[in-house]
């Protein structure tokens, strides 16, 4: 449904040209959920925008790759064309619910907006649709509360009406920036039960992006791990938090505390910093951080490469080699 | 042995004016009766969702927020007693972090003078260089190169070891340490958690760690209170946290919190609540926690539930109907039942 080849997104500011996509590939099927992780800074929520053609220009540059959405080139198209694929095809759902609705005009009226303004329908039948997406949603007393405004909502509430406004066209394809990190966690736990049923009910392929490992392994059938740019690693769930091959996904599931009983003592942090975007060192952009790094590793960039059936990773090491590496190094850390 | 810290009875109310002409008052009442008790050199992990009154908690125990009724002992001694002398010195004990790291440093102040000015504040000017130095190495950065940078200069992680050094410049007994990494990004989160528990270990620090998520205060605090709405739901031993849950509340906080496993993520089964928190201006009835608890009953309307040890493990838990401990044969691999 969604393809998107060896994309190039640079920001030009006055810095430098920050190179926040470097290089990116990869799909979405009908109906599927795809999880973007990564930290801040990795590029995700700029390759999100990318897919609706969303960032600002400038400073966005587009210098290399492309989009196909059904088919058509999305870096292509004109304004009224984009126009038509944001909202329709594909809806967007952000971090902070508060600052994406208008705060001095009624639940309702924006709702009712937004669906007008992709559907001619009258007033009437604008405002039961409406109605009816804030019940799917799970807000009580919808009828009532369409005359609310904003800030008499909560948070969770507030990202519901959003999650409904971008259901407001049937989008094929939503994606989620953040969707949860704003929300404490009996709501997150809602807002992603919510965004479960949505796609069993309406079949819309979801593409979640978060720094939080447990929400995609919650959420996700398949996973892209965002580093500096590039897509480092990626699989099914299974493939990333299982049969990890790539330093620094493994760093990043080490470094998160998990409730268990018997669990580590002490966590295994990351040394450093994430590189600079605008003048990317050679060789592997995780080098000076990863535990395993080698001679080499200053030297190649490695290409994200299959290892089995879907999984990729881009490191030098084969998943033998890193799996070897990592017992070693398990061993010594536990000892 | 008396307690580090021992607070007691604590309510803090803010009064709200309405109605037209502003006259009528009503209470938000942050905090609704709070009793805890921290002994030296321990950890004690409070968690809770925002609005519960954790940060007005730690507002009050480092004496930035007057409380409206108990009291807040250190050193067996108040705070509401104590001569300005007195207090002065119980400040310098009792230090905190703050969240963020962005806005809690003075962006036109050098790194080391923002270390130096508690130092300033209480006249320990001797080898004030050399010092501030030390605690910059102490926490992990660099004397000689860092000393004179400004904060935008450095990193969320670096600037919360700035602020962490900033809080040790007193040698403090007591560090409050208000959602210290829940600003940061995960690789950096664990640089910081393994800092304070090395700082810990090597400076024989107690800590109060006000946490919202879940799996930070597990693995750093040896004693947890679970708050809700103002009230301490339930208070547990390290460990028992996890096996022992006996309110109502904290099985769905657990149950909630994601786990990055995605076999076990998909076989679980969650407690999703209804609702959302209600108004502390306006609590409900009986058991704060009725309005959403899926095993309410007429007397949890009705009725308050103290504090005190129930159930099976005998832990304090504020509830009647405590559940009991739960190991369900079928599901020995799920963390929340290990």
């Amino acid at each position: 449904m969604l393809q998107v080849e060896n994309l190039h997104v640079h920001l030009d500011t006055p810095g430098g040209l920050v190179k926040a996509v470097d290089g990116v590939s990869f799909s979405i099927q009908k109906g599927e959920t795809i999880g973007i992780v990564g930290e801040s800074g990795s590029g995700k929520s700029v390759l999100a925008h990318s897919l609706m053609k969303l960032n600002p220009e400038p400073p966005a540059l587009y210098p290399q790759g492309t989009i196909h959405f059904e088919g058509q080139p999305v870096l292509e198209m004109g304004k009224t064309e984009l126009r038509k694929l944001r909202g329709n095809d594909i809806a967007m759902i952000f971090q902070d619910p508060m600052s994406s609705l208008n705060p001095v005009s009624r639940i309702g009226k924006q709702l009712i907006e937004a669906i007008q303004a992709h559907q001619k329908r009258p007033k009437q039948q604008a405002r039961e649709k409406a109605i009816e997406l804030l019940e799917d949603v799970g807000i009580a007393d919808a009828k009532a509360r369409m005359n609310s405004y904003p800030h008499q909502f909560s948070g969770g509430m507030r990202q519901r009406v959003l999650i409904a406004m971008a259901l407001a066209s049937n989008p094929k394809l939503l994606i989620a920036d953040e969707p949860t990190t704003a929300l404490d966690v009996t709501i997150q736990a809602q807002v992603l039960d919510l965004l479960k049923g949505i796609q069993e009910k309406y079949g819309t392929a979801i593409l979640v992006i978060t720094h939080d490992l447990g929400v995609v392994a919650h959420l996700a059938d398949r996973i892209l791990v965002m580093y500096a740019g590039k897509i480092v690693e990626s699989g099914s769930a299974e493939d990333i938090f299982y049969r990890t091959s790539m330093p620094y996904t493994w760093s990043l599931l080490r470094s998160v505390p998990v409730i268990r009983e018997g669990g580590p003592e002490r966590l295994i942090p990351i040394d450093g910093q994430p590189p600079s975007l605008i003048d990317r060192p050679a060789g592997c952009a995780f080098e000076p951080r990863c535990p395993f790094a080698r001679d080499a590793c200053r030297q190649v960039d490695p290409p994200l490469e299959h290892r089995e059936s879907n999984h990729s990773a881009a490191c030098i090491l084969s998943s033998n080699e890193f799996e070897e590496q990592k017992k070693q190094l398990e061993g010594v850390l536990t000892t | 042995m008396s307690a580090l810290l021992d607070i007691k009875g604590l309510h803090v109310h803010f009064p709200v004016k309405k109605g037209l002409l502003q006259r009528e008052k009503s209470y938000v009442k942050a905090l609704n009766g709070i009793d805890l008790q921290v002994q030296k050199g321990e950890t004690l992990g409070i968690v809770g969702e925002s609005g519960c009154g954790k940060s007005t908690l730690a507002r009050s125990i480092v004496g930035l927020q007057q409380p409206t009724a108990g009291e807040i002992l250190f050193h067996g001694k108040d705070y509401a007693d104590a001569s300005a002398k007195e207090l002065h010195d119980m400040r310098r004990n009792v230090q905190m972090i703050f969240q963020d790291p962005y806005t809690s440093l003075n962006p036109r102040m050098k790194i080391g003078d923002s270390i130096a000015a508690p130092l300033k504040a209480y006249k320990k000017t001797e080898r004030l260089e050399s010092r501030v130095k030390e605690l910059l190495e102490l926490v992990g950065l660099n004397p000689d190169t860092h000393y004179d940078k400004l904060p935008h200069e450095f990193s969320g992680g670096q600037r919360q070891r700035v602020g962490i050094a900033r809080a040790l410049a007193l040698e403090p007994e007591l560090l409050i340490c208000d959602e210290p990494v829940s600003a940061l990004d995960v690789s950096v989160q664990a640089q910081v958690i393994n800092l304070l528990q090395d700082l810990q270990k090597q400076l024989g620090l107690t800590y109060v760690f006000i946490a919202h998520d879940l799996s930070v205060i597990n693995h750093l605090a040896d004693r947890v209170a679970v708050m809700y709405l103002g009230k301490v739901m339930e208070k547990s031993e390290k460990g028992a946290f996890y096996t022992k849950v006996q309110h109502p509340y904290t099985q769905s906080l657990l149950s909630a919190v994601p786990v990055p496993d995605p076999l076990l993520e998909r076989g679980r089964e969650r407690i999703v609540l209804k609702g959302e928190l209600p108004s502390p201006a306006n609590p409900p009835s009986g058991c704060v926690f009725h309005t959403r608890c899926p095993m309410a009953t007429e007397r949890c309307k009705n009725e308050v539930p103290a504090l005190e040890p129930r159930g099976l493990s005998g832990q304090e838990v504020a509830c009647f109907y405590p559940l009991v401990e739960k190991q369900p044969a079928d599901a020995p691999k799920d963390p929340l039942y290990v």
